[in-house]
């Protein structure tokens, strides 16, 4: 184990281990954005606002839903229940993350898990492996959500690029007003940028329809009026 | 009939001829567009640049984003690096490890200098830089001014550039002839066309061809082929006042890859001189400037050895180039329909970087008095050579201060201190500092290259020790206060924000820094 708690997954250490997946308010949920790939969008887009934002550490852009109007504030998690039908795969895979032989490559990694977790140190919940050693339908699942993040985020990263090339990204502020009467900020995200994306035409057009740019555009758009959903809830 | 300006022909494709290009026909994309303008850029295709100019102004940035280049294109092309300042050490005495910061940071403390007032009064411990400016700070850990997470051109924390000078100029000449339609010859410039008016014709070319234009931007370097040689425009020196005329320049390896890169051009004083040490990606340009005077070439080079040496740097192999040459300016920069642009203008010596900026003032000033007729021309050659007058003069008044103040002892130092070295203009604002801190209305209303903050970060690194006998404003005071206390506050966080140098120029690399 290293000193992170992050053991790569292995039938014979780990053939006992259970995961918790009833416990939802946990620290590593307390976030205010999750990373989502394009693959999600259309599901996420009827319950969650979707914005762009850059990685800490690259600066490329990603996608994330907004969950919280704060920092480490989740206002889909009430009552350790995520009030939502669709959960991102990127919060699914918890307690679970790829360990990645380069940063950049994400097909070729393997599954580890966070034996810091709460989920992990319940010590209850689902089995990851069967009396026989063999893998429970349970990691069988966690591994397909794997196999989705990982087909999905070159293609996100991808679009991203395409989406920022033809100047379809900008950024926005948001700015409300809190029951409390303080002017409230959140900063660091982006969206679409309206006039370019009308004016949009000939082969640049054609590229944003033929890759689903356009389609994605139009449902980070719309998902746009979740916000008020947000706020209503941190009023509450 | 009148007669329109419709083509500019720039002799010289160094830094100055490129970046002029550059300024030029981004500001005039239009005409150049619609045929009624062009820009012809001839340059000799056997003299190599000088390309000694390696550091650059915050003013750079701007100009890199108005002409239209991608930032991300620069770091990755031009070996370039982030400065936001520079570093004085030793100035005032030898051996003494002490130095002080002139940072690019401008202090939001409006026109009146109070500022330094308050930390006069204050004999505080903490730098006069460190005290108000979070660059000291920044650049002692050798930090980035911003996170790959920032647009291009955007900073946390204000910067210019080192950079290679000869890619620049390549990376300057593919954008300007690719993106904004400057034409380009490659030939060597054998005579001077000057018609009964005293104006140029055109310039003859190696292989029986001649060049005419409207107006003609003198960038050829130190030989000042049009505005010197064809025009006899004389040059007048100031090695009176500023007594370098040589410099021994070199590179220098960086002994592994992970090597910190300088966030400031450091300036180490020497005996006759000082040396200047930039930090590329790639290597390290460090060069000894100085008197031949008062040292000889033999001196300064094992000059110039120990100090690398003693900054960690290997010896063994070093290829030492020396560059001569005789500090001042011309007599005019613009006569009749030629101008001067870079060292053709003058060069005074590389303290504070000063040699790129005036490229990029001369030529948004050229793009700003453009006149429409030949008749309008006499016009813009008054204005431009009264700005330019004006800061030249005031250039060289701004670095010998930086020998004034210091208590050095060798005689180079010594006779910089003689009175008769030092311009009458800087003698009388120096006693006028004596009795009150430098502010906006010490100078003219033409506009300062340095302006009365970087006196104060000069004065007061120095220990220059101004009088404040009345009693400060009360209001004055309390804002002094709170801006210092959010400056420490402020200065925690962006240490614990920024990355390294090299870390983000290396993100650079791989992922580019986003348009917004």
């Amino acid at each position: 184990m290293n000193s992170d708690g992050i053991e790569l997954l292995d039938s014979v250490r780990h053939k006992n281990l259970k995961v918790d997946t009833s416990l939802v308010n946990i620290p590593v949920n307390q976030v205010n954005a999750a990373y989502i790939i394009v693959n999600e969008i259309a599901n996420l887009s009827h319950e969650y606002p979707i914005f762009f934002r850059k990685d800490a550490n690259t600066g490329q852009f990603g996608l994330v839903v907004l969950l919280g109007l704060h920092s480490g504030e989740n206002l889909f998690i009430r009552d350790n229940k995520w009030h939502a039908n669709y959960l991102p795969l990127d919060v699914l895979r918890r307690p679970f993350q790829a360990m990645l032989k380069e940063d950049d490559n994400f097909s070729g990694g393997r599954i580890a898990i966070d034996m810091q977790s709460e989920q992990v140190k319940a010590g209850k919940g689902e089995a990851l492996f069967d009396d026989s050693g063999n893998e429970t339908a349970y990691l069988e699942r966690v591994k397909q959500t794997f196999s989705q993040i990982m087909g999905g985020a070159e293609y996100t990263k991808d679009c991203m690029q395409k989406m920022a090339k033809l100047n379809l990204i900008e950024s926005v502020s948001l700015k409300f007003d809190s029951v409390r009467g303080k002017e409230l900020v959140v900063n660091g995200l982006y969206s679409i940028n309206k006039d370019n994306l009308a004016a949009l035409h000939g082969d640049e057009l054609q590229l944003a329809h033929n890759e689903g740019l356009l389609q994605i555009a139009h449902l980070i758009m719309s998902s746009g009026s979740h916000i008020q959903k947000l706020i209503n809830w941190s009023n509450e | 009939m009148e007669s329109f300006i419709k083509s500019i022909v720039i002799v010289g494709g160094g830094t100055a001829g490129w970046l002029t290009a550059s300024i030029l026909a981004s500001r005039f994309s239009t005409r150049i567009k619609h045929d009624e303008l062009t820009i012809t850029l001839c340059e000799s295709p056997n003299i190599p640049i000088i390309g000694v100019g390696e550091g650059t102004w915050p003013t750079m940035a701007s100009t890199l984003r108005d002409i239209g280049v991608s930032e991300t294109d620069f770091f990755r092309e031009c070996e370039a690096s982030y400065k936001q300042g520079s570093k004085f050490v030793e100035w005032d005495e030898e051996a003494s490890g002490g130095f002080y910061y002139h940072p690019f940071e401008e202090l939001r403390q409006g026109s009146n200098g109070s500022f330094a007032e308050y930390w006069l009064s204050q004999n505080s411990d903490e730098s006069f830089a460190r005290h108000f400016s979070l660059q000291e700070a920044i650049c002692e850990e050798n930090l980035a001014p911003k996170n790959i997470t920032d647009p291009e051109y955007k900073a946390k924390s204000n910067y210019g550039y080192h950079l290679n000078a000869a890619k620049f100029s390549a990376f300057l000449q593919k954008h300007c002839i690719s993106k904004l339609g400057v034409k380009h010859i490659l030939a060597d410039v054998e005579d001077v066309l000057i018609n009964t008016a005293g104006n140029i014709e055109a310039v003859t070319l190696s292989g029986n061809k001649s060049l005419s234009g409207d107006l003609f931007i003198d960038c050829t370097g130190f030989k000042s082929l049009l505005l010197g040689k064809a025009l006899n425009v004389p040059f007048n020196p100031v090695s009176d006042h500023l007594f370098a005329d040589t410099a021994l320049a070199t590179q220098v390896t960086y002994s592994n890859k992970s090597n910190e890169i300088m966030s400031y051009t450091q300036s180490t004083a020497q005996s006759s001189g000082w040396i200047w040490d930039i930090g590329l990606p790639t290597r390290r340009g460090v060069g000894y400037v100085f008197s031949s005077k008062y040292a000889s070439v033999e001196q300064a080079k094992s000059a110039l050895l120990a100090y690398i040496k003693n900054t960690g740097g290997d010896t063994s192999d070093l290829n030492v180039r020396e560059i001569n040459f005789t500090s001042g300016y011309r007599d005019k920069f613009w006569h009749k329909n030629c101008v001067a642009v870079g060292l053709s203008a003058g060069f005074l010596e590389p303290l504070e970087a000063s040699a790129l900026v005036l490229v990029e003032l001369s030529a948004m000033k050229i793009a700003e008095q453009l006149p429409r007729t030949n008749a309008l021309m006499h016009l813009a050659e008054s204005r431009f050579n009264k700005t330019f007058r004006y800061h030249w003069k005031r250039a060289v008044d701004f670095l010998k201060l930086h020998y004034v103040l210091s208590h050095r002892n060798t005689p180079f130092w010594q006779d910089n201190r003689n009175p008769e070295s030092i311009p009458e203009s800087l003698q009388e604002l120096m006693q006028l500092w004596e009795h009150k801190v430098p502010d906006a209305n010490d100078f003219e209303p033409i506009g300062e290259l340095f302006n009365f903050m970087s006196y104060q970060f000069v004065l007061y690194g120095n220990k220059f020790s101004t009088k404040t006998p009345f009693t400060a404003d009360e209001h004055a005071v309390s804002f002094v206060k709170s801006y210092i206390e959010q400056n420490k506050k402020n200065r925690k966080q962006i240490v614990a924000m920024l990355p390294s140098n090299r870390e983000l120029l290396e993100k650079i690399y791989k992922y580019g820094l986003s348009t917004i």
